[in-house]
């Protein structure tokens, strides 16, 4: 039967309202950047383009990055613009599908981490008692182990694939998400309104969604950006010691594989860790002005 | 104060005897143990030379026995007797982490010297040339993989320019002395993988000490002694630094952690023998008693080190002294 | 055979007469055969002269020692060591011939159950003890009582005895022929240990971290211990007293530096006289144009080969295995993961052991199009992405499982890239070496297993590594007639008969496919200029690894080109083929197939996770607006 006209349109109309005013936020903080905040533009600008890249690559009239098919070992030339590696791939294409390997495990162990430490960091903050001694005990425990060491010790004993390499990535990077969500959770806790709220009968869902929750998310935001360079960097130094996944062009594992050729085929590592340090640069860049943006007790720096 | 720090010592504890159950399940879980890797290091894998070595090391042992066994050890101070090299963990650890110490305490120093002085010759003129141009060093510093910087130093100065020796501890010539020369070598040794480490400790200070001397300019007492004519100069150094260095303390112990990582892979670059690289071989080799040694002593270090920034920022803090 | 005229039957009537005659004339003293033992009653042969004296050899060396005890456990890097330090009753050359160390002659009985050593009479221990035989009766049983690493190859289980029938000779007596025995006892894990040090019922065993010799090393060698730093270097000095007179240089340092790119660099800056630490071969041609240095190839007993998990159906089929095997370009892989210095392996075993070597038990040569035909005949069509599928539609993924290491890595993706132009897709999974030994060798999880090892110095190695009955026969090949020749052959003590039982081995073993070697590999010797007697140019009188000899002289005359004799083929100085790269390659790998290994695909997974970008992005915009209003 389909639906009503009038519901598809009121559906159109909260769609599109929703889509201009998300637009809207993100034309602030780009106006935002643009009049005092050059390095967050530049960050922004780096971001936008490296994920381009990484959602399109397949699109681009590129040679497979996978093929064997070109003269070993050749140093830049206008036939290969960053030269071809020791089995005769082309380096370019690889450098740029490794963007998205390299971007999507980024994004993904940051978001899995962001997502788990918030969620647990609220819980222990409102709930508050046994269950946040629990959760407070955990988290110290993984903020005083080495992180680095742990993840290669879990690297090195599971399957190293892409997955894995996530996980890890996640399973150390959450605690200190939840350490400081649970902190702000407490202080926002004291806070007048929440009292009246709690005063006037709300439950505690309602206490967490309506008020904690919004208060949260800037600081999962921006903290979820640093953690997503964090992320790339610890994959690169995983992959770079051998325990990346051998099936993919990630940068870090470029890096590893050109390490060797480092005097003869310097281009082989050379460029997949200048775009590593421009992507991660990026994030960071991006990270930082956002946090500015979203307190403005700081914005005049 | 000291109800304060007993109860940090006592929470650290039992987070420590944590910390060690954990690391020991995993990496007793991991497939392999030092047993099979020996066997495994022929080329033909002989079942009852792994199996005389289970029973030896008492390996074919369930994991709860063998961690209650550790942890009673551990206690009485005694780590084990490393599974490769034949010898008790503590001498092999106490022997390297001096090497670890010697690129990681400079490194975070200079870092911290660095990252300061470059924070304030950018807060001079905030928003002009040399504040952006200094802040991109910084986060590009800050952004670049540790151990790709290292490959393009050595590259730079070892390779092509031929100031500083590659990689290594001393120069083979020098091995077996024991003067001044063998440890002016040395240090030139260092020189690289200090340099590579200080790339990464010095951002943090540099943007920490910025916003702090931002937000300290804005201060009334700031206002208040430019109003005065003191110069700005003067304002700068003798007044809103002092306060601007205190929060750099507590980057200390972070930059600790971050310091043992990073000299993981700078060690591994550079060959340097300290306790990063006997890490990496200890995963590799399933030396359990090893593993959970260097472990310890790792977290034992950083938690030190954020005790001890505790206490110092307490007490440089007039706020919390009498708080 | 047919054609061959008479005047072609004279070479075999001469090889057969001679070795007839030189049955006749050995006959007093059967040897078993290892690879051509060297007799020589003359204990002087092989003394020490110095053109020149003086000086430091110092050795840019890729690893740390484990421990100082030799015998006690797999340690690598001291088995390079040791050859200066410590002293075997026999050794190996770089031919692996089996060559007198401190027993100057020897024999064997006729059916290999004891073998009798004359051991040398002025031997003395760096610490001025007299060396006899009760330190190799103590040494040996040792190794039998604390589970030595020899004690297999040793078969310790069927040694009935260690006699000292007078202070300098030594009878070993088994209750089993052994005719391998020979050349285990000149390999690893035998180094005579000093018995007036660690016969000592205060030691729990033999590796007790009080026994000083294991801080300070004894040994029987041309060079005495001088200082050790864990991690950073190893310092020997010349032994005066050395049976065979004083080493020419003086001292002789191994700096450690496991890093190979840095221990070229630190090579290439002038330090050091030898690269132990092999760089890659793709850094080799630099190092051969170095003005001022040496680079050497020789082949060894190291191969790299696949195995395929038999107890996966899909290969129980041997049509499959023998498209793989047709879809291996062997030139290519030694191209990309060795710069070409590595010898494609066709041949079940290894030319290098040519007096076992079978040249007609070889393996299919490359044939992608008969490969191609082959798999379609078994129903695995080729799928819409480009990579074949079984019957019922699912896509076929061999999983490659490797461990750590440059060059497994590099075969392992140039053998991906193969068998994707066959259609067949693989999945690469690298381990370190442990893990991958508890999934392979232990849980045979796996579809196509990759390994290296060293299969000298005894072709017994055929039995110890592919019979049914050995541990590390991951594919769980079992071939009884195979099991039953080589195992026949461990026993059989006439050398002739064994090599017939072995040429036939080996022909099953071609046959079966299920062990495919891909490369030999070479050993590459790298030192400057002026060094003269290196180890690898005295083939019969040096150890591997013993730089006794060794002396600096700026002579000159070029070091020796023998530097590959007896019957090893190929070889010797410098490049091999291929340096220029380019064009021979294109050439040789024209892939018909439009994609050779596609790209990271996955289309599902990116639609989702596009869709769950969209959503967030969408959300952050706007929160983003509310919190700009504010």
């Amino acid at each position: 039967m389909g639906f009503s006209r009038s519901s598809i349109r009121a559906f159109a109309t909260g769609g599109f309202t929703a889509f201009s005013r998300s637009l809207d936020g993100f034309v602030g903080l780009v106006r935002f950047m643009g009049m005092s905040d050059l390095a967050g533009l530049i960050g922004l600008v780096i971001v936008i383009a490296m994920g381009l890249t990484a959602a399109t690559i397949s699109l681009w009239p590129l040679p497979n990055p996978n093929s064997m098919d070109y003269p070993m070992n050749q140093p830049p030339s206008l036939n290969h613009l960053f030269g071809t590696d020791r089995y005769g791939r082309d380096v370019l294409s690889r450098v740029l599908w490794g963007a998205r390997v390299s971007l999507s495990v980024g994004l993904a162990a940051a978001f899995s981490a962001a997502l788990l430490g918030t969620i647990l960091g609220v819980v222990a903050g409102v709930y508050g008692g046994r269950v946040d001694a629990a959760i407070s005990r955990v988290i110290e425990v993984f903020l005083m182990m080495p992180t680095f060491f742990l993840a290669l010790l879990i690297a090195a004993v599971t399957r190293p694939n892409i997955h894995n390499l996530i996980f890890v990535v996640a399973i150390t990077s959450w605690p200190t998400v939840a350490r400081v969500v649970r902190g702000q959770v407490l202080s926002l806790k004291e806070m007048q309104y929440v009292e009246a709220s709690r005063a006037l009968g709300a439950s505690d869902r309602f206490v967490m969604i309506k008020h904690i929750l919004p208060q949260v998310v800037p600081l999962t935001l921006s903290y979820t950006i640093l953690l997503v360079s964090n992320a790339m960097l610890l994959e690169a130094g995983l992959s770079y010691l051998g325990l990346g996944d051998p099936n993919y062009p990630s940068w870090g594992r470029m890096i590893y594989e050109g390490q060797q050729l480092i005097f003869s085929a310097w281009w082989v590592s050379v460029f997949p860790g200048a775009f590593l340090t421009l992507t991660v640069l990026g994030w960071n860049l991006l990270g930082d002005s956002l946090s500015r943006y979203l307190n403005p007790r700081r914005r005049t720096l | 104060m000291r109800r304060y720090v007993t109860d940090r010592v006592v929470s650290s504890f039992f987070v420590l005897i944590s910390v060690l159950s954990i690391n020991f399940i995993i990496i007793n879980l991991a497939p392999g143990n030092p047993a099979t890797i020996m066997g495994a290091e022929t080329g033909l894998i002989s079942q009852d030379y792994i199996q005389y070595l289970t029973q030896k090391w008492g390996l074919d042992k369930p994991v709860y026995e063998r961690l209650a066994v550790y942890l009673w050890n551990v206690f009485h101070g005694d780590l084990g007797i490393s599974y490769r090299y034949a010898e008790p963990v503590s001498q092999l650890i106490f022997e390297r982490i001096p090497l670890t110490l010697a690129i990681t305490v400079p490194s975070i120093v200079i870092g911290f010297l660095v990252g300061t002085l470059l924070a304030t010759l950018a807060c001079r003129k905030p928003g002009g040339g040399l504040d952006v141009g200094l802040t991109t060093l910084a986060m590009g510093s800050y952004s670049a993989p540790i151990f790709w910087v290292a490959i393009l130093l050595i590259n730079a100065f070892s390779v092509r320019l031929k100031l500083l020796p590659p990689t290594g501890l001393v120069s083979p010539q020098l091995i077996g002395s024991n003067g001044f020369d063998y440890y002016l070598d040395m240090a030139k040794h260092a020189i690289l993988p200090i340099v590579t480490l200080t790339l990464g400790t010095f951002p943090p200070y540099y943007r920490l000490t910025k916003s702090v001397i931002l937000e300290q300019l804005s201060e009334d007492y700031v206002v208040t002694l430019k109003a005065m004519g003191l110069p700005r100069f003067r304002v700068l150094y003798k007044h809103v630094l002092r306060n601007a260095l205190l929060p750099g303390i507590t980057l200390f112990g972070i930059q600790m952690g971050f310091a043992f990582a990073g000299a993981a892979l700078v060690e591994n670059v550079f060959a340097w023998p300290g306790i990063g690289r006997l890490m990496l071989d200890a995963i590799m080799a399933r030396d359990y008693n090893l593993l959970m040694g260097i472990f310890l002593f790792v977290t034992l270090a950083v938690v030190v080190a954020n005790i001890v920034v505790d206490l110092v920022y307490g007490y440089l803090d007039p706020r919390i002294r009498r708080g | 055979m047919r054609s061959l005229s008479i005047v072609g039957y004279i070479p075999t009537i001469l090889i057969l007469a001679s070795t007839l005659l030189g049955a006749l004339l050995a006959s007093n003293t059967p040897v078993a055969a290892g690879v051509n033992p060297i007799l020589r009653q003359n204990p002087s042969l092989g003394s020490i002269t110095c053109p020149a004296k003086g000086g430091t050899l110092t050795v840019i060396y890729w690893g740390d020692i484990k421990s100082w005890n030799p015998d006690s456990q797999v340690d690598d890097a001291l088995y390079g060591i040791a050859p200066n330090l410590f002293s075997r009753l026999v050794a190996l050359d770089y031919n692996y011939n089996v060559i007198p160390d401190l027993a100057y002659n020897w024999t064997v009985n006729s059916n290999a159950t004891e073998f009798t050593f004359y051991l040398r009479k002025n031997v003395t221990w760096h610490d001025g003890y007299p060396f006899t035989c009760r330190d190799v009766k103590w040494t040996f049983e040792a190794i039998k009582k604390y589970h030595g690493i020899a004690y297999s190859n040793l078969k310790m289980d069927n040694l009935v005895d260690v006699e000292c029938l007078d202070n300098y000779t030594v009878r070993f007596v088994y209750n089993a022929s052994f005719p391998a025995f020979l050349s285990f006892v000149a390999w690893y894990g035998t180094w005579i240990l000093p018995e007036h040090i660690f016969n000592n019922t205060q030691y729990k065993d033999w590796m007790d971290p009080s026994i000083p010799a294991l801080q300070h090393p004894i040994g029987t060698g041309p060079f005495e211990f001088s200082q050790y730093v864990r991690g950073s270097y190893v310092v020997l000095t010349a032994y005066d007293n050395y049976f065979l007179g004083r080493p020419c240089i003086d001292k002789l340092v191994y700096q450690i530096i496991p890093d190979a790119t840095s221990a070229e660099q630190t090579f290439l800056s002038g330090t050091g006289d030898i690269l132990a630490n092999t760089p890659p071969p793709s850094d080799i041609p630099q190092l051969n144009s170095t003005p001022g240095v040496i680079v050497k190839t020789m082949p060894t007993l190291s191969r790299y080969y696949i195995g395929f998990n038999m107890l996966e159906p899909i290969f129980q089929n041997r049509d499959f295995r023998l498209a793989i095997a047709m879809s291996i370009n062997r030139t290519e892989i030694n191209l990309k993961a060795y710069n070409g210095y590595a010898f494609p392996a066709t041949t079940a075993w290894l030319p290098g052991m040519s007096f076992w070597w079978n040249p007609n038990a070889t393996y299919p040569p490359y044939d992608p199009d008969k490969a191609r035909q082959l798999l379609d005949q078994l129903g695995y069509k080729v799928g819409p992405d480009g990579y074949r599928t079984f019957p019922n539609g699912t896509i076929i993924n061999l999983r490659l499982v490797i461990f750590q290491g440059a060059t497994s890595e590099g075969i392992a993706t140039v053998l991906k890239d193969e068998l994707s132009r066959v259609g067949l897709k693989v999945t690469i999974e690298e381990y370190e070496i442990a893990t991958w030994e508890t999934k392979v060798v232990k849980q045979r999880d796996f579809d196509i297993a990759l390994c290296d090892g060293f299969h000298g110095p005894d072709p017994h190695n055929m039995y110890l590594r592919y019979s049914s009955y050995a541990y590390i026969n991951f594919a769980n090949y079992s071939d009884p007639e195979f099991d039953s020749l080589v195992a026949k052959a461990a026993t059989v003590a006439d050398p002739n008969v064994r090599r017939q039982l072995y040429f036939q081995a080996e022909e099953i073993f071609a046959r079966d496919l299920v062990y495919i070697p891909l490369l030999d590999l070479p050993a590459f010797f790298i030192y400057r200029a002026g060094w003269h007697n290196m180890p690898w140019d005295l083939i019969g009188t040096a150890p591997i690894g013993c730089y006794a000899w060794a002396w600096y002289g700026t002579a000159p005359t070029t070091t020796t080109t023998s530097s590959s004799t007896t019957s090893t083929p190929a070889s010797s100085t410098t490049t091999p083929a291929q340096t220029t790269p380019a064009t021979t390659t294109t050439t040789t790998i024209t892939s018909t197939q439009t994609t050779s290994s596609s790209p990271p695909s996955g289309a599902q997974a990116l639609l989702v996770a596009g869709a769950v970008a969209v959503v967030v992005v969408a959300a952050v915009g706007f929160y983003l607006a509310r919190r700009g209003r504010k």
